[in-house]
């Protein structure tokens, strides 16, 4: 190695060593780790047994395996993507029209964004309290009949997207606003001359030049709503019933049962099924998507 | 014209009922939050305050309620043990209990937790500006053998979502004796290949050619990236430190699990053990999501351009 090399390295390497020392111990390491942990027992007290790739099999092959159940309650939650990004793009495209008050609207739409999902999902737990919830208060007089939303495993599911995704459209909202905001204004003004009304412009300038951040938003969203954790943990108060997801499960696993190795092949499954889901956007029909 | 104006009625009328949608869980916790014992659930928009006693034959008597009808009381006069149905108004008024937020407030030490969550968010903040501008400096403008290999290496993990990283990251913690301590939380979140991912696209963005006047004036590679590269980012350096707070802020699942002594959680964590304590006890456990979400609300109020700038710059959830 030349001089110039040697010291071009040592360089380069001095400044990025904080940064890899992290990347080592707390991404790649771990990453390494985990994959390796997948195929042992280890209850953190005995020596680890390797277990050759049972940890997986016992997912599928298991009599007893809930690992399809959990795959379909984590899939559930995917049904907030959809809703949060409507919700949003409703709202940017409202506080996107100049109206008088927009700024206090904004404020109020973009707070949850600062907001930690624990004290939301306490509030939403009494939101949705069979007895004495708001949402059957106001149920009742549409003579709709109380519904046991957290306590009930056909209703828990789609109590706590009501709450994620009260949450998740501020974000959003913020993303649609600032995408929206970037359109040029001349490109409505050539649609007005064209005789196009608002409809119109809505579907055939605004919806095509929004694809990237429908894609981003998916995608993020997606990722997201795989790993829901505090708005199950915290209004189940940790039982998860009918709302028990695999992140649930690995948490469970890893940190009351101290089956260390299960845990880790549960969360690759996890990876995978999150990976299998993103490569969807790389088929044609998903790239035509996200191209305006 | 007509037709503009209607436009514009319909768009307030969504826009009334969004704000509806994300204020009224709000404000029903809020009134919740002052009101009485007994009243808890009575479904209704302001606080109430219920007397024992009120005046029957101009004596000021002891009287239990009995039932509770829509616009009166059935109540019982104890001393005389007779029953009178009374107007609601006789017995009660419109008055904030706020004596759950002092019990909620002594019973969890949420000064405590929010001077924790503090601590952690500002020390991962910090340390991710420093380790991420270095590391994204040294992949956007050096030049040094493995540069690309291992940026990529750093792109690849992006996919990998936090669960798969957080049993091992336990398991060494718990090898060093490092759980149950505030530098268990921190340590990990001090650097991200996201954050280091997002430095580097901005950093490139920087005219090369200021770098090199600078060099020519004989400054350093450090003298270049302290006086050229970072005040030259302070958008991307912001956006950044907005996603890491409120990352770091707002995260229950980490400290959850690695934090177990009382005086030592941060706001969510001390939180949802609250939520456990008091089960369905709404008046104080609504005081208590109050007391954690007044900080970030003010925060958000001060720095709210700020805030949302960040969020689209930085572009993932917080």
């Amino acid at each position: 190695m030349s001089n110039s090399t040697l010291r071009h390295a040592l360089l380069g390497y001095s400044f990025l060593l904080p940064n890899l020392i992290g990347f080592a111990l707390f991404t790649l390491g771990p990453i390494v780790f985990s994959l390796l942990l997948s195929f042992f027992n280890w209850d953190l007290f005995s020596t680890p047994v390797f277990v050759d790739t049972a940890n997986y099999l016992r997912l599928f092959a298991d009599a007893g395996s809930q690992f399809w159940v959990y795959t379909g309650n984590s899939l559930f939650f995917l049904v907030v993507v959809p809703l949060q990004m409507g919700a949003a793009l409703l709202t940017a495209y409202l506080l996107n029209q100049h109206l008088k008050g927009t700024l206090l609207f904004k404020i109020i739409f973009f707070l949850p964004v600062v907001l930690s999902a624990v004290p939301v999902a306490i509030i939403w737990e009494y939101m949705l309290d069979t007895e004495n919830g708001l949402l059957n208060i106001l149920l009742a007089h549409l003579g709709v009949a109380s519904i046991p939303w957290l306590y009930d495993s056909a209703w828990i599911k789609p109590g706590i997207s009501l709450m994620v995704v009260w949450q998740g459209a501020a974000f959003s909202t913020i993303i649609y606003y600032a995408a929206l905001q970037g359109i040029p204004d001349q490109l409505y003004e050539v649609a007005v001359l064209d005789g196009a009304g608002a409809w119109r412009q809505f579907w055939n300038i605004t919806m095509p030049l929004l694809k990237p951040t429908h894609f981003f938003l998916s995608i993020t969203g997606v990722i997201a709503a795989l790993q829901l954790f505090a708005p199950i943990y915290v209004m189940t108060h940790g039982t998860t019933g009918g709302a028990h997801t695999l992140l649930i499960e690995v948490y469970w696993a890893a940190y009351h049962r101290f089956q260390m190795g299960y845990a880790s092949g549960l969360s690759w499954i996890l990876f995978l099924i999150i990976f299998l889901l993103s490569l969807l956007y790389w088929t044609p029909f998903g790239k035509r998507m996200a191209e305006p | 014209m007509k037709h503009r104006r209607l436009t514009a009625t319909l768009f307030y009328v969504l826009l009334l009922a969004a704000t509806a949608w994300y204020l009224v869980p709000f404000l029903w916790a809020l009134v919740t939050s002052l009101k009485h014992p007994g009243t808890i659930s009575d479904g209704r928009w302001l606080p109430y305050e219920r007397a024992s006693t009120m005046e029957v034959e101009g004596e000021e008597q002891e009287v239990r309620i009995v039932e509770e009808r829509e616009t009166t009381f059935l109540v019982r006069v104890l001393p005389t043990d007779t029953l009178r149905e009374v107007p609601r108004g006789v017995l009660e008024h419109v008055s904030p209990n706020w004596k759950n937020y002092e019990e909620t407030w002594s019973i969890a030490p949420f000064g405590r937790y929010f001077l924790n969550s503090i601590l952690v968010a500002l020390c991962m903040t910090l340390g991710q500006l420093i380790t991420c501008s270095l590391g994204g400096y040294a992949f956007s403008r050096l030049r040094f053998p493995g540069r690309d290999a291992v940026f990529l290496l750093y792109l690849a993990t992006l996919m990998i979502p936090t669960p798969v990283l957080t049993v091992p990251i336990y398991l060494l913690l718990r090898e060093y004796h490092l759980l149950n301590t505030y530098q268990g939380v921190i340590l990990p979140g001090l650097f991200s290949a996201y954050g280091t991912f997002l430095l580097r696209q901005f950093f490139l963005t920087i005219p090369r050619e200021l770098e090199d006047a600078a060099r020519v004036d004989g400054a350093g590679r450090l003298g270049v990236y302290f006086r050229i590269i970072i005040p030259l980012s302070g958008p991307a350096l912001a956006a950044l430190a907005t996603f890491v707070f409120l990352g770091s802020w707002n995260d229950f699942f980490w400290p959850s699990i690695v934090l177990t002594d009382p005086e030592m959680l941060t706001l969510p964590v001390g939180l949802a053990h609250l939520n456990d304590i008091y089960l369905f006890d709404y008046g104080r456990l609504m005081a208590g999501s109050m007391i954690s979400i007044i900080p970030a609300v003010l925060m958000y109020m001060v720095f709210q351009r700020f805030i949302t700038r960040g969020v689209v710059m930085s572009g993932i959830k917080g």
